[in-house]
């Protein structure tokens, strides 16, 4: 799985970063920065978890 | 027939179900409803980056093209709910077409209180994406732009226009605008930031009336005392109602919305989810409706989910934010009242810090300025604490 942010969309809620700290941190603005942009299969359920709590739909998950 | 979900309402509530709906595998069909055509987006951008015109309206979009393709074929849009009969399982739209469901998600969302002045020209709402279109050509050569309610919606309305160069009145009924969901120090910290930028804000004053001159046209904004402020353009923000009309006759529970218990559920069969529901408290008493765009997404996958017969999330402390000029603000929890928050972050009177709110040096929320990165340790402490108090019955602290 590949991961895709869109940062100038993020408004820096952490939602990502809650529902999967292994790929998701942020900076010191609270923008989404990618740990792994490139995660292991094993992550995929909270990889699509986060993508799913951000508010902004900054996160695109590609197989 | 086969198990089918309807959904009804395609704003972010809506399609978190629709995820929620297919992240669990359900075994069903699933119908997404939407009154607006096209493709569904996100409302928070709406008062900022799309009103100020640094963002295409396609940015707001809440799915990719390839996503949106893949919605298609499961995605009734132009199309407006006008009934529901909960014996026979259907639901009926504009067009008079009828579908039957085996679970509803509502979705509807809610619509502007327009205090009776939609017909003026010159007065605007601010809700739909045709809303912000119309508001954005209005601020192009506004004389004077008078904001009527200073909740989150004005105060950032009142922030972008200013950002483009608008002359901007705000004016709020309360004598402290926002103090009562931000706490007194931020609230005034973020109206001093309106006044630094030029803002004219009128706080403790309502509306009297409007003014119109030939054709219909504003021309002026009446206070409740005798000022009368010079305004071409009236933006009414004084808070919304949910959208329920089409369920008065359904026998539903509507109650400040649609009344559901702590996971969503109206009635058998029957969820509601976002703006329009009001979900009682998993951690205490009573029932709360909040729109929060979090909670849309929160609430509408948890009921995806639960339809599908999936394993549900952890519940999470409520959170909301706002940004205006170049303030962050955030809130996670429940903020108590003023003499319970405490600085854990910064100097309040700095550019970057946190209160936290304690009972019983409990930590029950947290408001952040500027400051979302260290936020989210403060919202894993609240989401933790609330899973314990889910599992161990325990009401929370705070209510």
């Amino acid at each position: 799985m590949r991961i895709k942010t869109d940062t100038e969309k993020c408004i820096a809620s952490g939602a990502c970063v809650l529902a999967c700290p292994e790929v998701f941190d942020q900076d010191d603005d609270g923008i989404v920065t990618l740990i792994d942009p490139s995660p292991p299969d094993a992550l995929y359920d909270k990889v699509m978890e986060a993508a799913a709590a951000c508010p902004a739909s900054v996160i695109h998950v590609e197989p | 027939m086969t198990n089918r979900a309807v959904v009804v309402g395609a704003g972010a509530a809506g399609l978190a179900a629709v995820d929620g709906l297919r992240s669990g595998g359900y075994g069903g069909e699933f119908l997404l409803v939407g009154e607006e055509i096209g493709m569904p987006y996100d409302r928070p951008p709406l008062s900022k980056q799309v009103l100020a015109g640094t963002w295409d309206v396609a940015r707001a979009n809440l799915l990719s093209e390839a996503e949106f393709e893949r919605l298609r074929p499961n995605f009734c849009d132009g199309r407006r709910a006008v009934a529901l009969d909960t014996r026979a399982r259907i639901v009926t739209t504009d067009d008079g077409r009828t579908t039957e469901y085996t679970d509803l998600v509502i979705a509807t969302g809610v619509s502007p209180i327009s205090l009776g002045l939609d017909g003026v020209d010159g007065v605007h709402t601010l809700r739909t994406l045709a809303d912000a279109r119309s508001l954005r050509a209005a601020l192009d050569g506004c004389r004077s732009l008078v904001v009527v309610g200073g909740g989150f919606l004005g105060a950032e309305v009142a922030a972008t226009a200013r950002g483009v160069g608008v002359p901007v009145t705000l004016l709020e009924l309360s004598a402290n605008p926002l103090a009562g969901v931000l706490g007194a120090h931020v609230a005034s910290r973020v109206v001093d930031l309106h006044i630094r930028h030029g803002v004219n804000v009128l706080a403790g004053h309502a509306m009297g009336g409007v003014i119109t001159g030939d054709d219909n046209a504003l021309a002026a904004v009446e206070l409740d005392d005798t000022r009368v402020i010079d305004a071409d353009l009236v933006l009414v923000a004084v808070g919304c109602r949910p959208d329920i009309g089409w369920l008065v006759e359904s026998g539903v529970p509507l109650e400040d919305g649609v009344r559901c218990d702590a996971d969503g559920r109206a009635a058998p069969g029957i969820w509601a989810v976002g703006d329009v529901a009001n979900w009682r408290r998993r951690d205490g008493d009573g029932f709360v409706r909040r729109e929060h765009r979090m909670i849309a997404s929160q609430q509408g996958r948890s009921v995806g989910l639960a339809i599908a017969g999936a394993p549900l999330p952890s519940p999470q402390a409520p959170f909301f934010w706002t940004d205006q000029y170049d303030a962050r603000i955030q809130v996670a929890g429940e903020l108590g009242p003023d003499h319970s928050l405490r600085a854990v972050h910064g100097d309040p009177d700095d550019d970057s810090f946190v209160l936290a709110s304690f009972d019983n040096d409990i930590m029950t929320g947290v408001i952040g300025w500027n400051a979302a990165k260290v936020m989210t340790g403060y919202r894993r402490q609240l989401n933790q604490q609330l899973i314990e108090r889910v599992q161990t019955g325990e009401p929370a602290a705070s209510s």
